[in-house]
């Protein structure tokens, strides 16, 4: 207890050392909580952003070969998948079928390209009641067969009002050109904030324009109970469609999910005559898969700042064992006196390891104090819709951290400090009480 | 009796009378579908063709935009390749019709990528299937005609009906003079048969045994005061080398 003391007192003493080498410590531990901060609040945000715009966690789209033997995105026989997702009854929050077009709007002289998400409102009202409406409500969309809700910045584009009519001209799933009238019965706003500026149609609307029959859809997400169970969930319903239909392959190597044609992006695949199918080939994806790239990007991200921590370590470690050689030698008469009077040479080595302890703790308190401040500043930032809101959570930075991850931490850069410490804590611990007394410096 | 006798008489010859009539109209239609076939034939190549395209695009929000193309086409295997020269911002783009599809090029991220010849090319009002051959007969049935003329030709107006669901417009009406077979002007309609867009040929050009539009306008149907003017000039039909129509090619030509 004594060495705490005499220890808390050195370090309160030597205000500037320990000023410098806290600092030091200090701006390791921001550094390192920021980085890690910001990649954890990016994936969660990400995810959560994916998962809102996709309506899920699991995604089942299909295709078929059509007679000129191009790949087509409908899924028409849907009792396969219903009797496949039984596997999965009880993990299931909701399903969510949708289609979904990259539209033309056209209102007078002006023409905007939209994306556009069937939703079927008998099972997403929930999902319906969480947009943000600026004009319209839900009630609108829902008695309004071929009712829109776009987002504000769409109908300010084409200079429209809720209630107005406008031309959707898309392409069907077969590659035609068609187009229809849509009631405007609603302008959202929120939905930018992810990324996608989606707008939403009724499913059987939507269908008519794509050429599909009431009832098919393109995907069906699934939304978890438990976001923690995805891959097994999926892994369970790849099996048991697998079992009863094409599937495409769940390990198969290209480069992720491609729902450019459920998305009504690109033109028709050909589809060699060795190579085409009968019935709907479906394809099983989660959102890890969506997110592959970005969590390639996170773990290069927290690799490089975990490099940076670990450098600035080594580097205050060094910092650290040199001053502390320093200290040694100017304190060896106090030392030898301490010695002198009966202090044990353990006591004398715990000073320095308890110095070392308060440096390393209250600059990694001070770091991660500045850290949090930080994020806290950052977070209240409003970005509003730009080019990176898919990263963002309603226009801001989230930052996640969690607390056995920092106490981790902080109890490593204390290890580290206290490791660093040991040698001239030793040298100053096996100092001869008489020869120190008679040093002078 | 004898008034009864009449009036069958008269009945007969007018019946008779109708039939003539009418067999001497069928009689002077030519068949459709042949026409048709002439059309795709006249515009088809045997071998290849080379061109210049200058599009000038009219949009009533966004100005007037120019874009220059180089183009190639073999029709026998149903490939094109369209290089674009201007605005330079885009030099390097292509797009490549080959057999597994259509594929646009993007020389800044290297990347090919499917796309849809019922897309609109660069905005334009002209699509991407105007680029490729002509396959009229394949592709539509002739579901009803009629005579008209058109500026000062005579000409037949033909509604078209697609054969399969993949082709752009479900629903056609073309005008075809009656003279020769030119077409002069279409109009393409959706699947729910509203007007999408009107085409104009105004001017042809011999090219060996073809003749093919050297000018086109397409006038979009619904965004008033929107058009797309397409000139073509320096039209070769020099064979064109097999690797032209290759993704390698595409890549390269530009580097």
């Amino acid at each position: 207890m004594q060495s705490i003391r005499i220890a808390f007192r050195n370090v309160t003493r030597q205000f500037r050392r320990t000023l410098l080498l806290g600092s030091a410590v200090a701006f390791g531990f921001f550094i390192f909580t920021l980085i890690n901060g910001f990649t954890g609040g990016l994936l969660d945000t990400v995810e959560g952003n994916v998962a809102n715009a996709f309506g899920g966690h699991i995604y089942v789209s299909g295709t078929e070969v059509s007679e000129q033997g191009s790949e087509i995105s409908v899924i028409r026989d849907t009792s396969v998948l219903e009797d496949a997702l039984q596997v999965l009854e009880d993990s299931v929050a909701s399903y969510n079928a949708r289609s979904s077009a990259n539209a033309s709007l056209i209102f007078g002289k002006k023409e905007e390209i939209q994306f556009l998400v069937g939703v079927d409102t008998t099972q997403e009202e929930g999902f319906l009641n969480n947009l943000t409406f600026v004009e319209g409500d839900v009630e609108a969309f829902l008695t309004t067969e071929t009712g829109l809700l776009l987002p504000g910045n769409t109908l300010e584009k084409l200079d429209l009002e809720v209630g107005e009519s406008v031309i959707v001209k898309a392409t069907t799933i077969n590659g035609q050109l068609n187009i229809a009238d849509f009631i405007i019965t609603g302008s959202i706003i929120g939905q930018e904030n992810f990324g996608f500026a989606v707008g939403y149609a009724r499913i059987g609307a939507l269908n008519t324009l794509l050429d599909m029959e009431p009832g098919q859809y393109q995907t069906l997400s699934i939304d978890l109970v438990d976001l923690s169970a995805v891959e097994t969930a999926t892994d369970r319903l790849y099996q048991e469609l697998d079992a009863t239909a094409v599937t495409v392959p769940r390990d198969a190597d290209d480069g992720g999910p491609d729902f450019r044609l459920a998305f009504g992006l690109g033109g028709l695949i050909s589809v060699d005559e060795d190579e085409r199918w009968e019935g709907t080939k479906f394809e099983v994806t989660n959102v890890n898969d969506v997110l592959e790239g970005l969590n390639t990007l996170v773990n290069v991200m927290n690799g490089i700042s975990l490099t940076i921590f670990l450098i600035i370590i080594l580097i205050i470690m060094v910092g650290v064992m040199n001053s502390y050689r320093m200290v040694m030698i100017e304190r060896t008469p106090e030392i030898g006196t301490m010695r002198a009077m009966g202090v044990q040479r353990e006591g004398i080595r715990n000073i320095f390891v308890w110095e070392a302890f308060f440096i390393a703790f209250s600059g990694a308190a001070t770091g991660l104090v500045v850290a949090l401040l930080t994020m806290g500043g950052l977070g209240l930032i409003d970005f509003g819709p730009n080019d990176f809101s898919f990263f963002l959570e309603q226009g801001h930075l989230r930052f996640i951290i969690t607390v056995p991850e920092t106490l981790g931490n902080i109890l490593l850069i204390c290890a580290m400090s206290i490791a660093s410490v040991l040698i001239p804590a030793r040298a100053a611990a096996r100092l001869k009480p008489a020869e120190a007394l008679r040093a002078s410096y | 009796m004898s008034v009864r006798i009449c009036q069958t008489t008269r009945t007969l010859l007018i019946v008779s009378g109708l039939l003539l009539a009418l067999s001497w109209t069928l009689a002077q239609q030519p068949d459709f579908e042949e026409v048709l076939q002439t059309i795709d034939a006249r515009s088809n190549f045997q071998g290849d063709l080379s061109a210049t395209f200058t599009l000038v695009s009219t949009d009533p929000e966004e100005g007037n935009e120019t874009n220059q193309v180089r183009f190639f086409r073999r029709d026998g295997e149903d490939k094109f390749l369209l290089l674009i020269l201007k605005p330079e911002t885009q030099l390097g783009q292509g797009y490549l019709n080959i057999e597994d599809g259509l594929w646009f090029y993007d020389p800044e991220s290297r990347q090919f990528t499917y796309t849809s010849l019922s897309e609109s090319f660069e905005d334009s009002d002209a699509n991407n299937d105007d680029f490729g051959a002509s396959s009229l007969a394949e592709d539509y049935d002739v579901v009803s005609s009629s005579e008209g003329t058109l500026g000062n030709f005579e000409v037949w107006i033909l509604e078209l009906e697609a054969t399969n669901d993949e082709v752009t417009y479900p629903f056609q009406k073309i005008w075809v003079t009656q003279k020769d077979n030119l077409l002069l002007k279409s109009e393409g309609y959706s699947l729910t048969q509203r007007l999408l867009r009107t085409s104009f040929f105004p001017s042809y050009a011999r090219v060996g045994d073809n003749i093919i539009p050297d000018r086109m306008i397409f006038v979009d149907a619904l965004v008033a005061d929107k058009m797309t003017e397409i000139t073509i000039t320096e039209i070769t039909t020099a064979a064109i080398p097999d690797n032209v129509f290759t993704k390698a090619y595409v890549e390269r030509v530009n580097r």
